[in-house]
């Protein structure tokens, strides 16, 4: 680990004043094409900082240090940054809600992170896991009848358990790039992974109060599409979820996934006249 | 100065004590929530660890370094703020303090009340 004096600033112009809610700052400068395609064990280097008063002086300083992170720790990080960022912009109910749960959850990561002193490459998040967990399943954070339901998708009586608990947020690590395909299927239904995606590629401003809120009129419009998932089959993106992609300027990322939808819908029905 | 009550007396004093009949003792309840706890071992098959993926597991082993809070979520996802807050940079505070209904279960996000997630565009 480095560190490295960026910055410096006056009595009078205290960054400090600036943060709304969080006490740390992170740099993130990964690739967003990596974002939902890494490695085994692959790593990507992450600044993170804070604004120190220098002793006897009436002047702050930025300190940076680097560590090694896994990719997806990475992208949720510069998600609620955006989000932080958007929220000094948006004054809406949901905006604001965003931005204080954004602050405080990279301000939590960052304790833990700083208290890490084992192997970069065996780091596991107390407190990115769970978010990873629920866009693993494509369930928004706060949205209580949805994550009872993904917990006790698979038992008759509907009450969710510390074990459904256990087997929903411990039992896979979303880490592994056997999640991948999962991941870009399902981070469909996640309006803020899309709209920080479309952020990173340069089809939406961060600070736009429109684009924010049309990424969730979008969302609500992926929803009324969703259909029932066929068991035993990797369900495919429905047309809706195409065209959305599309006009979102999301569909360079999943080419793949889109390909294939593409294959199918083009090809006329063998029954029709 | 002699003492005032000697050893026989203290024994006797003590058997008084036995003889006299137990307070009842109240059933333990969750003080969070004023829920009764159940505890059913029949619904326990196996260790929780089995559960947990191998390389979840030194992560959220439990240690004496890490509070034992931290167990799914760290910041409560669900937290609203009442509409209309307003942030106060003056304040003790910037924003006033989550104070969450405490005759309802506070793991249960009712601000939505089981309905579609609202639109925050019509809160403004």
């Amino acid at each position: 680990m480095s560190v490295t004096a960026s910055a410096s600033h006056t009595a009078d112009s205290c960054p400090a004043d600036t943060f709304i809610s969080r006490i740390y700052d992170w740099r993130c400068l990964t690739p967003f094409e990596t974002y939902l395609n890494w490695a085994d064990g692959q790593l990507v280097e992450a600044d993170y900082g804070r604004v120190v008063k220098r002793r006897n002086k009436q002047d702050w300083v930025d300190t940076w240090k680097t560590v090694l992170l896994p990719v997806p720790y990475v992208r949720l990080v510069e998600q609620f940054l955006f989000e932080d960022r958007h929220g000094a912009a948006n004054d809406g109910h949901e905006a604001f809600r965003r931005q204080v749960y954004a602050g405080n959850m990279l301000d939590e990561f960052t304790k833990e992170v700083m208290q890490y002193k084992g192997d970069p490459k065996d780091f596991r998040s107390f407190v990115l896991t769970p978010v990873l967990q629920r866009q693993l399943r494509g369930i928004p954070d706060s949205y209580y009848p949805l994550i009872a339901h993904a917990l006790t998708e698979a038992r008759t009586e509907h009450t969710p358990t510390i074990g459904d608990a256990t087997t929903f947020y411990l039992g896979v690590d979303p880490i592994n790039p056997t999640c991948i395909a999962t991941f870009r299927r399902n981070l469909v239904y996640i309006r803020e992974a899309r709209w920080h995606l479309a952020c990173r590629m340069g089809h939406a401003e961060v600070d736009s109060i429109d684009t924010y809120n049309w990424f969730i009129e979008n969302h609500d419009t992926i929803m009324k599409g969703i259909s029932p998932r066929v068991p035993g089959e990797f369900p495919k993106f429905n047309l809706a979820e195409v065209e959305l992609l599309h006009i979102e300027g999301l569909h360079p990322l999943f080419k793949t996934e889109l390909s294939r939808v593409v294959r199918i819908h083009a090809l006329p029905d063998p029954g029709s006249p | 100065m002699p003492a005032l009550t000697t050893k026989a007396s203290r024994k006797t004093s003590k058997k008084k004590k036995a003889l006299t009949a137990p307070k009842e003792k109240e059933p333990a309840r969750n003080t969070r929530t004023d829920f009764p706890l159940i505890v059913n071992a029949r619904k326990v098959h196996h260790p929780v660890f089995r559960d947990v993926a191998t390389t979840l597991r030194d992560a959220w082993t439990i240690s004496t370094t890490l509070p034992m809070g931290i167990i799914f979520d760290c910041v409560d996802p669900c937290r609203h703020f009442k509409k209309g807050t307003t942030y106060d940079s003056d304040g003790d505070e910037p924003f006033p303090k989550y104070k969450p209904n405490p005759q309802r279960d506070p793991d249960v996000c009712y601000e939505d009340d089981g309905q579609a997630p609202y639109l925050p565009k019509t809160y403004r």
